[in-house]
């Protein structure tokens, strides 16, 4: 194979790579993901569900990292957290209802979104009408 | 050792609806930084929005001016300012907590809310105008009044202040008598700097003035907390029980229960849990940029006279204050706070 045909191949296969690799954070974090990303870690890494939420915009930011403060809002008795399907039509007011495996649920869930480059976080949650994260 | 009680007796709503409203950065310049929540730190820009966590600090040449709805904050050279909030009666309140340095307030009477400002002496409540707040390097604070009236607390005594009058309050004690202050008659670094010769003069009376005021974030943090976990089992056991109301008359008859009951409860636990981490993180504040910078500076003046016997009293004082801190506020901590 001639050389510059092999060069050609392997930059391609670089420019592949590289398209991949950085292809999350060209895209960033869609409300969906967001909100999924914030149930699974209430369901399996609750020293996560802060990072779902925006270090400036969220007021609860720094209490969130506390894991059982969690414990009063979402009971680990309720394992696992799921959700219904999600209207994203306003960011400022994504609905959808959040319901557990024991008596905490159903609840209706708004989701307060606010973007940071391409990164969608959530901001504020509200649960059943009263402002629980903000 | 005194048991320093402190009532806020001033409980306004700073923001809308008693919730956090950011802060833009309208001004900055010269050495200006910003630690975010996170944990991560920033330059300061025009433009930034800074919310509840937020701690700006600046250097010798640094200024930033913030705007929130209806109030300009000043943040002079020199100045540690932390945007923080707390629970009380049921809604969330924002703090304006100044560890050292000094600020000026503008604030417009129809469309902005009324602030509560902290330092680590005393709590102030503006229903004024323009006034600016000191934090001195020894915990003291210096609050002068230029149009409005704005009540300080301390130690269960209050003093309410209106235009060109002043009032200083030492750590662990009840406001000073107010005197009469023209506008901007008040040198930070002057003022600041009779605080440190004071402090080097009598070290040991600073550091347990400073002990005091740490003794009450440690008493706010233990009950807070003790109350918290008492809720906290309230919760699980109502919740448990309403695990058992289900199996007996029905997931409609628990659903409501836990409606009507146990959500409303469990928010109210969770601020309690708000109110823990306020406490600790100004104890923080108090234990970093107070009693560290001061044990800074009196090691360096007895670097040569290690054993004095004023620097000896100092340090078992100093050492108790710290292994206090360690034992009460360090486990309400966690990583990204230090």
């Amino acid at each position: 194979m001639k050389r510059t045909t092999i060069l050609a191949l392997l930059g391609m296969v670089i420019g592949a790579l590289t398209i991949s690799l950085i292809g999350c954070d060209l895209s960033g974090v869609t409300i969906d993901a967001r909100i999924d990303s914030f149930i699974s870690d209430i369901n399996y890494d609750r020293t996560n569900v802060y990072l779902n939420f925006h270090s400036s915009a969220t007021s609860d930011y720094n209490a969130l990292k506390n894991e059982s403060t969690l414990e009063a809002i979402f009971p680990v008795a309720g394992f696992p957290y799921s959700r219904g399907s999600l209207d994203t039509s306003d960011p400022n007011n994504v609905t959808t209802v959040l319901d557990d495996t024991a008596a905490w649920g159903p609840k209706d869930a708004i989701f307060v979104m606010i973007k940071d480059g391409m990164t969608w976080y959530i901001n504020d949650l509200w649960l059943s009408g009263t402002w629980v994260i903000q | 050792m005194k048991k320093i009680i402190l009532i806020a007796i001033l409980l306004v709503a700073v923001l809308l609806s008693g919730f956090a409203v950011p802060n833009d950065v309208i001004y900055s310049e010269g050495d200006a930084a910003v630690k975010y929540q996170a944990g991560y730190t920033d330059d300061v820009f025009i433009g930034d929005v800074y919310d509840t966590g937020d701690t700006v600090t600046t250097g010798f040449d640094g200024f930033v001016e913030l705007d929130q709805a209806g109030l300009v904050l000043k943040i002079n050279p020199d100045t540690v300012f932390t945007l923080q909030e707390k629970e009380e009666k049921g809604e969330k309140t924002s703090v304006f907590s100044l560890a050292l340095g000094s600020i000026k307030f503008r604030y417009d009477r129809i469309t902005g809310k009324e602030p509560m400002i902290q330092t680590a002496s005393c709590v102030a409540g503006a229903r004024g105008t323009e006034f600016s707040v000191y934090a001195g390097a020894d915990g003291s604070t210096l609050i002068v009044v230029d149009s409005g009236l704005v009540e300080v607390e301390s130690e269960g005594k209050a003093v309410q202040l209106t235009a060109e009058e002043g009032v200083e309050v030492q750590p662990g004690e009840p406001p000073g008598d107010k005197f009469v202050v023209q506008r901007d008659q008040i040198d930070y670094k002057t003022w600041n700097d009779d605080k440190l010769s004071a402090m080097l003069a009598d070290p040991v009376e600073t550091v347990r003035r400073i002990q005091d005021r740490m003794e009450f974030y440690i008493q706010e943090v233990q009950e807070y907390d003790s109350l918290y976990r008492e809720y906290l089992k309230k919760l699980e056991e109502e919740r448990r029980l309403n695990t058992e109301r289900a199996q007996k008359e029905g997931e409609n008859v628990a659903l409501q229960y836990e409606n009507d009951v146990i959500f409303p409860l469990s928010v109210e636990t969770f601020n309690l849990g708000l109110n823990v981490r306020y406490f600790s993180l100004a104890a923080l504040s108090m234990r970093r940029y107070v009693a560290g910078r001061t044990y800074l500076l009196l090691k360096a003046r007895y670097i040569a006279d290690y054993d004095n016997t004023i620097f000896r009293e100092y340090r078992k004082t100093f050492g108790e204050l710290l292994d206090k801190f360690e034992e009460a506020i360090v486990p309400q901590l966690v990583e990204a706070d230090i």
